[in-house]
């Protein structure tokens, strides 16, 4: 009878045993795990833009182009320049304003940037605004309907270029009826916009995104006298 | 002669049982004989490495300037090597950096293999929500669907990405690269301003479980 006893208590323990061992090796499966890092921080794209202090006036004289003048153009038109607006009055053909702008990347990377000059007062027919960078041809940046060049800036890097706006020496003057009379007094105004975008995009990405090359081209940019 | 009926009676039963009594007992006392035999056993070790073996995408200079990412020269053992995977700086729209890893198996089990993103974390909470539905995670398995999703995602769709399996035969491994990407913002231009010092930082967990028998 004990023999019998321990028999059954000996085959219950051996049961108990197994079902331990089977639940147990359910959650020691063999396994190893490593914990990398990623880690990512943002670049900012910005520029500085400002015109320098001097307002150059030029005029046709005395049949030859581009004589400095002095406080007014040589038939009494004038120029103002404020807050990065370029306001020309009663200008004729010879005509011509002359200012720096000087572009700054502040930015952590390169970037591109683009000079567009768009009337937003008034009009004068027949008006040029382009920009020149040192002694490289000077490029046109005041026609709303054509891209403009975009030009990459180095992280940290400042250049200077030559903005002029003005009419050309070989400008005429509207027809007017004698109706109409003396010709009105022509002004407009002209604001110039620093556009920069990272320069990994393509000159044609940054045309789309900054709307530019159409005559209702918006964008954002930095307005140039800021 | 009632008394000698009963009396066999009773002895009778007492006889049948103790028969029964010496049956049951003697089941448990039959002559027996064991032999044994030495069965060994040894444990499979289940021994992994983890390597990054390429690098690719855009990285931005000293200068500034957007350069192309080098792969290194020679595999880098991960599992003793201490650095990120990759630290991307200054990321800008359409910027995307990758790393391909190789999971080898050094041991004798075969075994599963699987990333997890955890611990996504932005210096900002002002930005991180702007940002982490920006940064656009894929992972790729040498076969089989890459699995892609933006960090704020993480948690429902970057969980234990199944990605092969390893076997247990010299030089088995398995390759994977993981992509991350500043997604744009579908073709308009954005003021960095937005996002100026955001910083995010996540890791990546790779996970290796031996094969079980299939039922």
């Amino acid at each position: 009878m004990k023999t019998k006893r321990n028999a059954i208590l000996a085959a219950v323990l051996v049961l108990v045993l197994c079902a331990a061992l089977v639940v147990g090796a359910t959650f020691a499966l063999f396994g190893t795990s490593w914990n990398k890092d990623i880690t990512v921080t943002t670049g900012n794209v910005s520029i500085k833009a400002a015109f320098g202090d001097e307002l150059k006036l030029t005029s046709l004289k005395d049949g030859i182009p581009d004589r400095e003048m002095e406080g007014a153009f040589a038939l009494g038109g004038t120029a103002v320049l404020k807050d990065g607006d370029l306001t020309l009055t009663n200008i004729v053909a010879g005509d011509k304003a002359t200012v720096t702008l000087t572009i700054e990347n502040t930015s952590d990377v390169e970037v591109k940037y683009a000079l567009v000059a768009a009337p937003t007062a008034g009009t004068i027919e027949g008006i040029e605004a382009t920009m020149q960078k040192g002694e490289e041809e000077a490029v046109s940046i005041g026609d709303a309907t054509k891209t403009p060049e975009w030009i990459q800036l180095d992280k940290g890097e400042k250049v200077t270029v030559t903005v002029t706006v003005g009419l050309p020496v070989e400008a005429e003057q509207p027809d007017r009826t004698e109706e109409e009379g003396a010709a009105e007094e022509q002004a407009c105004t002209y604001t110039f916009t620093v556009y920069a975008g990272q320069a990994n995009a393509s000159d044609t990405q940054l045309n789309t995104e900054f709307g530019l090359g159409t005559s209702a081209g918006t964008g954002t940019g930095e307005d140039a006298g800021n | 002669m009632r008394f000698s009926k009963t009396k066999a009676i009773v002895m009778s039963a007492v006889v049948t049982l103790l028969c029964v009594g010496l049956i049951v007992a003697a089941t448990f006392a039959l002559f027996s004989a064991s032999r044994s035999t030495n069965v060994h056993l040894s444990a499979g070790t289940l021994d992994a490495g983890l390597y990054l073996t390429a690098r690719d995408g855009v990285e931005i200079g000293e200068g500034g300037g957007f350069d192309e990412v080098a792969s290194p020269e020679s595999p880098v053992d991960l599992t003793k090597d201490g650095s990120a995977i990759f630290s991307i700086e200054n990321i800008v729209p359409t910027m995307w950096q990758s790393a391909t890893l190789r999971v080898t198996n050094e041991g004798s089990v075969a075994f599963d293999y699987s990333v997890c993103i955890v611990g996504v974390e932005a210096n900002d909470a002002t930005t991180a929500a702007k940002l982490l539905s920006r940064l656009q995670v894929t992972v790729t398995p040498s076969q089989g669907q890459a699995v892609t999703f933006t960090l704020d995602q993480a948690t429902e769709k970057g969980q234990g990405i199944a990605l092969g399996t390893v076997a247990a035969t010299d030089g088995a491994y398995g390759d994977f690269t993981v992509r991350v990407e500043f997604l744009n913002n579908d073709g308009t231009i954005e003021d960095s301003a937005a996002f100026a010092g955001a910083a995010v930082d996540f890791d990546l967990t790779v996970e290796c479980v031996q094969v079980t028998a299939s039922e």
